[in-house]
């Protein structure tokens, strides 16, 4: 059997039967577990990078589920099965999930203490976010949507010895549900009046009826949901406050699927419609509300995770503005070419370089909170002699996060002010302005957890189990920052390219 | 390799980071040039506090930014009882988001038309 031929399905299923094994392996050896879940991440990562290595060479990868041979995508003239679609942006985006994934179990082993039923969630979780971003049909991604949030909810409660878990994941189910029944009654609306579930065959004929309308208002506003976007994140602090912190750090991939699910739908669905300068500013609107309102809310918290979680919010009010202000000129090849490329290419590149100094300042927040045993920032104090790895780490994603030259965070925030500001200067004021709130935020944090008097005296470095993740997360976001280009040229560019070019998209499947 | 053009003009983080180091080796000459024997103790390492007298507990986080809220007082206040941590809330703005989205999208097509 050739592996690589299915790799797009073995991505899926290895954490998805790795979860499963979990109960034997537990049962076998208490250590197991552990190993077994790095394992099937590490291989998973392998499935995946070589995935992304034919994606971004320009190759888009379908994978036809129960087809006698899994390139048979449109026996009947059209598309009848489970298609997993792989382009360039699915790419992007799985890389993202499978090696935070990674980094953040092998950050929990040293937390865990039997943790069967921590690692298969994780595990679960995994499938779920590499689903989400691989399905080419509309129903399937309500159901990688559903593994995911149960997966997610069950770890947000993982640290049970307080009420605040249970109630941070009962809203996290909730307002998670409905945002995958609004997906679901979408894929009905569509399915009723095209016998169509598949993306790609959906965006050749839809007809952009009433009903379409109804259906692209839901998805929209269940994404926007899923991904945190203001006013539908309150369930953001809740949830990445109250989980543990590699748990926090994958909830942050785990948003940014459903981020990819919204540019997907928008661009390749609804990419012609006659309704897309509404959907634009509705992706702009949220943006700008979120970058501000998620840094306003971030500067004034005492919780080191909730601010965290909140400035989680704020970074994807830029990812938000960029695709809008493409999606607003998608269909002006003038101004697509004078900024509408770049402010995509801006969103994407944060996407990346969020991903990476999001998920290191949760675990340095973790291996904080692991020391200190409180979150409170009021109660911090210090640290900086006791803990100077995790303070460097610390230091490097505050820098990036706040758009601080060299990290990768101003390398893709150039990119945004520079061609929003073309589209609307107000805009790129505003996205400017969050930035400094960003860095004032940090800066309170720094110096309130690493300066001033310690609170502790017997507190020492975590152990180097923990430290290497973030170390391999901080040296990512240093060279990300000094050497943009590689990553542009090689990762971002095609992404950018696959959501633009529909023909590509819909080409492969038909 | 490293330059990256945006919509507007250029990024060159290396040029950058040669830049920071001739600052860097600069201020390092120019504090070669301080006294050696410079005690870092006494009054002269207080905080400075306007005359104010210097409060005894070190200032929290809470503490930090108080005019940036005070001045904003409002704007929080409202902020709060947005965020008033009941489902319930967050099922009502999820639904008013879908409203004014469908208002949006049916009297956009009017307008863009």
């Amino acid at each position: 059997m050739n592996l690589l031929a299915h790799a797009p399905a073995l991505a899926i299923a290895i954490p998805l039967l790795a979860a499963f094994a979990m109960p034997i392996a537990s049962r076998v050896c208490k250590r197991l577990p552990k190993a077994l879940s790095v394992a099937a991440l590490a291989f998973t990562e392998l499935l995946v990078l070589s995935l992304a290595a034919q994606a971004f060479s320009g190759k888009t990868i379908t994978y036809a589920l129960g087809a006698v041979s899994p390139d048979n995508v449109a026996a009947a003239g059209f598309p009848v099965r489970i298609i997993l679609e792989i382009d360039a942006l699915s790419a992007l985006f799985a890389i993202a999930s499978a090696t935070i994934a990674l980094l953040a179990i092998i950050y929990s082993i040293k937390f865990v203490k039997d943790g069967s039923k921590f690692f298969a969630a994780a595990l679960l979780m995994v499938a779920g976010m590499l689903g989400m971003v691989f399905t080419g049909d509309i129903f399937s991604l309500f159901v990688f949507i559903e593994l995911l949030t149960i997966s997610s909810a069950a770890l947000i409660a993982f640290y049970s010895g307080r009420g605040q878990p249970y109630e941070a994941a009962f809203k996290y189910l909730v307002v998670s549900s409905i945002a995958a029944l609004m997906i679901l009654l979408s894929a009905g609306l569509f399915y009723g009046q095209y016998n169509l579930l598949n993306l790609a065959a959906l965006a050749g004929v839809l007809k952009f009826t009433f009903l379409d309308k109804i259906a692209l208002v839901l998805l929209t506003a269940a994404l926007a949901m899923k991904c945190g976007a203001i006013p539908l994140h309150m369930w953001v602090s809740d949830a990445y406050g109250e989980a543990p912190a590699s748990v926090s750090a994958m909830l942050v991939v785990a948003s940014q699927a459903s981020l990819y699910a919204l540019f997907r739908i928008s661009f390749i669905l609804f990419g012609k419609a006659p309704l897309i300068e509404t959907i634009a500013w509705a992706l702009i609107v949220f943006g700008v509300l979120s970058m501000f309102v998620g840094v306003s809310m971030a500067i004034m918290q005492k919780d080191i995770k909730r601010l965290m979680a909140y400035h989680a919010v704020s970074q994807t009010g830029y990812m938000l503005l960029g695709a809008g202000v493409c999606l607003a000129v998608i269909n002006n090849p003038a101004a697509l070419t004078a900024f509408g490329i770049k402010a995509i290419e801006g969103s994407l590149f944060h996407v990346i370089n969020h991903t990476l100094y999001k998920s290191l300042l949760f675990l340095t927040a973790g291996a904080v909170i692991y020391r200190l045993g409180t979150r409170n920032l009021n109660e911090m104090g210090g640290l900086a002699k006791k803990m100077p790895w995790t303070a460097a780490f610390f230091v490097i994603g505050a820098l990036a996060i706040a758009g601080l030259p060299p990290f990768n965070g101003f390398a893709s925030k150039f990119l945004l002010y520079e061609s929003v500001f073309l589209f609307s200067p107000i805009l790129s004021a505003i996205a400017m302005l969050v930035s400094i709130m960003t860095l004032a935020s940090f800066v309170k944090v720094f110096y309130a957890v690493f300066l001033g008097n310690e609170v502790k005296t017997n507190v020492k470095e975590v152990p180097l189990i923990v430290l290497a993740p973030m170390a391999l997360i901080a040296i990512a976001i240093i060279l990300f920052g000094l050497f943009p280009e590689i990553v542009l040229e090689a990762i971002v560019k095609p992404a950018a390219g696959a959501l633009l070019n529909q023909t590509a998209y819909t080409g492969s499947v038909l | 390799m490293a330059l990256i053009e945006s919509a507007a003009g250029v990024w060159d983080p290396l040029i950058w980071a040669v830049a920071v180091t001739i600052i860097v080796a600069f201020v390092l000459v120019i504090r070669s040039f301080g006294k050696s024997g410079f005690k870092n103790r006494g009054d002269k390492t207080k905080p400075f506090f306007s005359g104010d007298v210097v409060p005894e507990s070190p200032i929290k986080a809470g503490n930090l930014y108080w005019g940036f809220f005070e001045s904003l007082k409002g704007y929080y206040a409202f902020l709060e009882r947005l965020h008033s941590g009941l489902v319930n809330d967050y099922v009502y703005l999820f639904v008013l988001a879908i409203v004014v989205l469908l208002i949006a999208v049916f009297a956009g097509e009017l307008v863009w038309a």
